[in-house]
């Protein structure tokens, strides 16, 4: 990057990259600018004129001239005043003449208001619409979706449509158009499971929850950027989440963030979502289907990216794929654009896990495609150019009738530490909590947990199976103890001694083993199974327990504690009802009405 | 596949699958099917890779297109300003009346079209109205009303445009000296005793008969056998289009004006059989009542200096040898030669050129700033686009001396990339303007077959080409970055030029565009030198400039002075004064960003800067001339409408401040206006000004403006009083017979309200209650013995 200069405005100095624009100059400043087509996603275009701004040189001999601030780029010395009376004066009329053109717009009145016009001296136009010719939606659809609108017609007569009679024929209905046009001008209509927008009717695949499943978690609640699934009480005293077919949005965001596979979205079934059973020799692509992506056959187009779970991506990997993909749509841009981060979250995690199965460090990832009608061909091939065959020499069979949500991504990873052609390994910052050596006498087993660490990281965010293994990591060096890190038996090796977490946790081999708990000198707990599929009553029992032993947390057992943090997340039907998680486990559970 | 399909399969076959030819592939189709349908859209997308929004975009930007069937007979009426002066509204109102359809509309039996277009480049003849693509000049109602019926009762006409041909049996010259002697060749068969017929066929001779008059030298010619000695050769304008049809008698030098195909054996036989001349054809000045016979001796002629023009009556502009002959791609060669790119830069600088399209920028500086950039491929492009309506100047060229443009391009195409990049070039070129785009695709084709256009131009090394881009009919492509876009294939929005196009323009590329004009001057500056070309014109503004003078003046055409000149000298002196004895009220000069210059400027010296200082601006070089019935409220309101129509939309100011401003004017031509109407307009004025986003929108409120510093009485007489001094804005006006009237009976026959009656030979009354003010009896009175008031 080229050396920064000054500029001043309103007579403040601030330091700039060549090539900055003056708005974003002068916003990084704090200096408000207006504006009504200015998004961050897309490039500048001057086209509401809101944005001008007085420029100035010393070496202009007085001369000052208006200029549109987002077009603007910066010069050395250049000076700006946002607050001339010229600038104040040329905004206003603006505003006096985008008031005439949309009396109806509130929100042109508001921010007319703010610059203090409260009324026009023009005529209002008869029978006016409220589009204001930002391009905005033109823009966002020619950047980052599918080029379906354009405008019409030219001069006072301009429109915006994607052809003469508004039929959206190329239009995928994104609602970036109506997501971002700054009136509301662009309507849309969603009802029974049809969205409706440019004269089309698309149709939105429903979410729904499978009773039987649903734990009422509340992940659904917290995951939906429409606040649309609620967690009620049933009269039997279980919890159970609702998605209205009224207001689903068929995003699927929730079905991807759902642990326990509850959510299943109409015409997708899970099988479908994790794409063919041998997928050797494949990278797996899941493309937004709302973005610019053009229809291919070696993509998996789905609702949002946001809705392929962690579950998913791993099954994936398990059946033989090279690699998968999560592209994406901009987020700024997109009414789901909660979705895109989970998206990314869940690749993230899912990522992490595949290099602990030793399948690689590099072999899930979630991008944004390249702007521009090329950029979702050339984001797939970047991709896939590069890409590793995968280690695995036979595709894992996958129950999808059985094994749903967290439960199947765990079933995944067991098959995969039986793996002979894979070597598993601890990550780096797991490593980091033990002093360790690769010829100690004694291996700490940490079994599957590092998995469900990196596992519950989304839906345990607060606190996680990790505290577990920094106190066990402290404990060790209190006596003074380096240990081998072992996830499989193999890791083992020749280890004299393996100390386990607690008795439930143990390699199956003949080496002797000592708990952690009798290594600390405390009493031993009894080993509970682990199972996500708890119901109402395991679960009031499991904090009865946690209750009465009013114990550290090093005191219970790793699953207890996972099964503990997910079902007392922060779901918007827990707040008020559990308290917040002590360092002990003191807390009342007042389930019952 | 349907008979559509297949017209349309056949149009893409024309041209390469991009982009680029978008707007040419649709201009193919509007043509071959009367309108644009959507099977079009599908597979025009298709095949050029556009998405189909922007082709229906683009469908719906440029006027040339339709989604619905035009008819068969298309009747387009000119409204540029020179028609707008002398009552082309009046003639919509007729035919819309006539043909019971509104501008824009189809006969309900499909058979016509009536619609309006700005300007076809006949300005002089004014008002001018196209139909099925020939140019009738000088309408009057009933005039109109029998051509009309003539074009509806006439067949369907040929959709498929004749390819233009011409020979190209070429010998291509592979160095200047090949080049010397083919001009010596040339030079040399000339000298025989071949007389040469030079007739003027520009714009405004056509739309008088220039066909039927060659047509009529030439059966003359045949019948006596004089084939091997007498050559018709068909110019492109001579400029005195008032006078057409034109010839000179060549070498006797003798002009002969206002010809008919019945004078075709007299001139044949007396000048060049028997060495005299025809009297009653000569120029007669007004003045002195003398005969004058020598095209120099005219007083129209004599008091300009045409460099440019003079050439338009020596070449037969679809004759590569014509042009040769008299020196042509002699500067090309010199400068290929004799001369480093830097050079060129360097002469033309010190010739001091500056653009001839508007802005007045120094050519040499958008040339060196190109030069510049570094870069693979640059443009050098020429604007053609003249969409000032009653501005001819730059087709005039085009059509009558397409190699001078063609020479400079190439001339500037090496000052900017030659040695250094890849050049590549457009014309980018209106097409209302069939004929120039006609004789500049021959032009290219024989400048490539000579070796003077294309790879390794004379030997040089240098390589350069051009291709053609035919506009869609929109005034915002020719602002710079909005014709860039243009030739892309997308709809002309200009951008914001705070970079500039010569670092970034055409393809992201470095791009010089100039103006056809601008290239025309460049040979003539290589050629003969920068010091005399810099000799004529002021101390700012050097050489000459082509003005269409136009509008109520006596001598229409177009007129060539050397800068500085004064407007009184050009309008009086060259232009004759003004028409029928009327007292001189306004010159408009520079189209719709211009302005009016009322009678107390006319003796500022015509330039770049003191036009501007008086509010209005070179432009191109329209100036159209305005009398005591000229309202100027209607002329802003006229240009109000022009540049509301023609704004692209993108930016608010414009599409905005413009909108508003047109309903004041138009509330104040219908005498409902109201005092706090001005300082509206004043406010538009600014935000105009200070909030638009190209030119265009800048420079919009200056039509007004200037109409209101000058003439603010006239508003106020509007507004105050409900008075339309003029006697034009039809819903303030009455209509009065004088008692002169001789009771021809013309204006009963043309009233469309019946509302005129009397006695044959008798003086006739208009019953003003019915009398809906359109104006044409007035229009078709042979006498002017109907007013307004």
């Amino acid at each position: 990057m080229s050396d920064k200069f000054d500029i001043t405005i309103n007579g403040q100095p601030i330091a700039v990259e060549p090539g900055t624009m003056v708005l974003d100059a002068a916003r990084r400043r704090g200096v408000p600018v207006p504006t009504l087509c200015d998004h961050p996603s897309l490039d500048p275009s001057g086209a509401c004129r809101m944005c001008v701004v007085e420029i100035s040189h010393a070496d202009w001999n007085g001369w000052t001239g208006l200029v549109t601030s987002c077009l603007y780029p910066v010069e050395p010395g250049l000076q700006v005043s946002t607050l001339s009376k010229r600038v104040h004066e040329t905004r206003r009329t603006l505003l006096e003449l985008y008031l005439a053109r949309c009396p109806e717009s509130e929100e042109i009145k508001a921010i007319a208001r703010a610059e203090g016009v409260d009324e026009t001296p023009f005529p209002p136009k008869v029978d006016a619409d409220k589009c204001i010719q930002c391009g905005l939606c033109v823009r966002v659809c020619d950047e980052l979706s599918v080029q379906a609108l354009a405008p019409l017609g030219r001069g006072t007569d301009k429109t915006v449509g994607p052809r003469p009679d508004d039929v959206g024929e190329d239009c995928v209905g994104c609602l970036a158009c109506a997501d971002i046009c700054p009136t509301g001008e662009i309507e849309y209509t969603r009802t029974g499971g049809k969205l409706g927008i440019w004269n089309r009717s698309f149709y939105v695949p429903l979410c729904a929850v499978q009773t039987d499943l649903c734990r009422g978690c509340g992940a659904c609640e917290q995951a939906c950027p429409f606040d649309i699934p609620r967690v009620f009480a049933t009269r039997d005293g279980n919890f159970l989440a609702d998605i209205s077919r009224e207001t689903c949005t068929g995003c699927g965001i929730c079905a991807g963030a759902c642990p326990t596979g509850a959510i299943i979205q109409r015409g997708w079934a899970d099988e479908d979502l994790c794409g063919w059973a041998d997928q050797r020799g494949k990278v797996t692509t899941y493309a937004c289907d709302r973005s610019h992506f053009t229809a291919r056959d070696d993509v998996i187009s789905i609702s949002c990216v946001g809705r392929v779970s962690v579950d998913d991506m791993l099954t994936c990997l398990a059946r033989g794929a090279d690699g998968v993909q999560l592209v994406c749509r901009d987020r700024d841009s997109c009414p789901y654009g909660e979705g895109g981060h989970l998206g990314e979250e869940q690749a993230a995690v899912a990522n992490d896990l595949a290099a602990i199965a030793g399948l690689g460090d590099d072999r899930i990832r979630y991008v944004k495609p390249r702007p521009g009608p090329a950029g979702p061909d050339e984001t797939v091939a970047a991709f896939r150019a590069d890409r590793d065959a995968t280690p695995l020499t036979e595709p894992c069979p996958v129950d999808f009738t059985t094994e749903r949500g967290l439960d199947r991504a765990l079933t995944v990873i067991d098959w995969l530490a039986m793996r002979p052609e894979l070597t598993p390994r601890v990550p780096d910052d797991i490593a980091a909590l033990f002093d360790t050596s690769d010829t100690a006498d004694d291996a700490l087993w940490l079994g599957g947990l590092v998995e469900l660490d990196r596992l519950l990281t989304g839906h345990v965010a607060d606190w996680r199976l990790r505290d577990v293994l920094a106190d066990a990591g402290a404990i060790l060096r209190g006596q003074g103890l380096k240990v081998r890190l072992a996830l499989t038996d193999q890791q083992v090796g020749d280890a004299k001694r393996v100390i386990a977490l607690d008795p439930g946790f143990k390699p199956g081999s003949d080496v002797p083993v000592v708990t952690l708990d009798e290594l600390a000198g405390a009493e031993t707990a009894a080993a509970p199974t682990f199972h996500f599929r708890i119901a109402h009553e395991e679960r009031r029992a499991l904090v009865d327990r946690l209750k009465a032993a009013g114990a550290a947390p090093i005191r219970t057992t790793p699953t207890d504690l996972a099964q503990l943090k997910l079902i007392t997340r922060q779901g918007a039907w827990l707040a008020g009802r559990y308290a917040e998680p002590a360092a002990t486990f003191a807390f009342t559970e007042e389930v019952e009405r | 596949m349907t008979p559509q399909l297949a017209v349309i399969e056949e149009v893409l076959g024309r041209y390469p699958q991009d982009a680029a030819s978008l707007i040419m592939v649709l201009q193919d189709v509007q043509a071959a099917l009367n309108h644009v349908p959507d099977e079009a859209v599908d597979l025009v997308s298709d095949r050029l890779g556009v998405p189909r929004t922007k082709v229906h975009s683009a469908v719906s930007f440029y006027k040339a297109f339709s989604v619905e069937p035009r008819g068969k007979h298309r009747i387009d009426v000119c409204m540029g300003t020179a028609c707008h002066v002398r009552g082309a509204e009046r003639l919509v109102n007729q035919l819309a009346d006539e043909l019971g359809v509104a501008p824009g509309g189809t006969t309900a039996d499909q058979e016509v079209t009536l619609d309006t277009v700005h300007c076809v480049g006949a300005c002089a003849l004014g008002p001018v109205v196209v139909m099925d693509g020939e140019c009738h000049g000088e309408m009057k109602p009933r005039k109109l009303s029998r051509a009309v019926k003539t074009c509806c009762e006439s067949g369907p006409v040929d959709k498929v445009a004749a390819a233009p041909s011409a020979t190209l049996d070429i010998e291509p010259v592979a160095d200047p000296a090949a080049l010397q002697s083919w001009r010596d060749r040339l030079q040399a068969a000339a000298a025989t005793d071949t007389a040469v017929i030079s007739l003027c066929a520009g714009s405004g001779c056509r739309a008088l008969g220039a066909d039927a008059m060659v047509d009529a030298f030439e059966a003359v010619i045949a019948e006596r056998g004089l084939g091997d000695k007498v050559r018709i050769q068909q110019n492109g304008c001579h400029g005195f289009c008032e006078r057409g049809l034109i010839c000179i008698v060549r070498p006797q030098g003798v002009l002969y004006q206002k010809i008919k195909p019945a004078d075709a054996a007299e001139i044949i036989e007396q000048t060049i059989e028997n060495g005299g001349v025809v009297e009653r054809l000569l120029y007669e000045d007004p003045a002195t009542n003398a005969k004058i016979a020598g095209e120099q001796d005219i007083p129209f002629y004599a008091r300009q200096t045409r460099s440019l023009m003079q050439r338009n009556a020596l070449i037969d502009p679809l004759s590569i040898d014509d042009y040769v002959a008299g020196g042509g791609y002699g500067a090309l060669a010199k400068a290929l030669v004799d001369m480093t790119p830097e050079q060129v830069i360097d002469e033309v600088k010190t010739a001091g050129l500056r653009g001839r399209g508007g802005g007045g920028f120094q050519a040499a500086r958008k040339w060196a700033s190109a030069r510049k950039v570094p870069a693979k491929r640059k443009f050098i492009l020429c604007n053609a686009d003249e969409g000032d309506p009653g501005a001819f100047m730059d087709c005039s060229l085009l059509e009558g001396n397409p190699h001078s443009v063609i020479e400079g391009m190439i001339i500037g195409a090496y000052a900017v990339a030659g040695g250094q990049s890849q050049a590549e070039g457009y014309v980018y070129v209106r097409a209302e303007y069939p004929v120039a785009v006609e004789h500049l695709t021959i032009a290219l084709d024989q400048a490539r077959a000579a070796g003077l256009l294309g790879d390794d131009i004379l030997g040089s090394g240098f390589s350069y080409d051009i291709k053609v881009s035919r506009g869609g009919g929109s005034f915002v492509c020719g602002e710079s970055t909005a014709l860039m876009k243009s030739i892309e294939g997308e709809i002309g929005e200009p951008r914001a030029k705070y970079v500039h196009t010569s670092t970034s323009g055409l393809y992201d590329s470095p791009t010089v565009l100039n103006n056809v004009e601008t290239f025309a001057n460049v040979p003539l500056i290589v050629s003969e030198g920068a010091s005399a070309f810099a000799a004529v014109g002021t101390d700012r503004s050097k050489g000459t400039k082509i003005f269409s003078l136009v509008g109520k003046v006596v001598n229409t055409g177009l007129v060539e002075v050397p800068m500085g000149m004064t407007l009184r000298e050009i309008v009086y002196d060259i232009g004759g004064g003004i028409r029928d004895g009327k007292a001189f009220k306004a010159v408009q000069t520079g189209g719709p960003s211009g302005g009016c210059v009322p009678a107390s400027l006319l003796d500022i010296p015509v330039d770049f800067d003191a036009l501007s200082k008086a509010g209005s601006m070179m432009g191109s070089g329209g100036m159209i001339v305005m009398d005591e019935h000229t309202c100027m409220v209607d002329v802003a309101r006229y240009f109000t409408e022009f540049l509301a129509h023609e704004s692209c939309g993108k930016c608010a100011a414009c599409r905005l401040g413009l909108d508003q401003m047109l309903a004041i004017l138009e509330r104040i031509c219908k005498g409902e206006g109201a005092p706090a109407d001005l300082p509206a307009l004043e406010k538009l004025f600014d935000v105009l000004d200070d909030g638009s986003l190209c030119g265009l929108g800048k420079s919009a409120a200056n039509p007004v403006r200037s109409t209101l510093a000058h003439f603010r009485d006239e508003y106020e007489a509007h507004i105050t009083d409900k008075r339309c001094p003029a006697g034009v804005c039809r819903e303030l006006i009455i209509f009065e017979v004088l008692d002169t009237c001789n009771g021809c009976g013309a204006c009963v026959k043309v009233c469309p309200v019946d509302a005129i009656t009397g006695e044959k030979k008798g003086m006739h009354t208009i019953d003003v209650d019915i009398c809906t003010s359109c104006g044409l009896c007035q229009a078709s009175c042979p006498d002017d013995v109907i007013i307004s008031r």
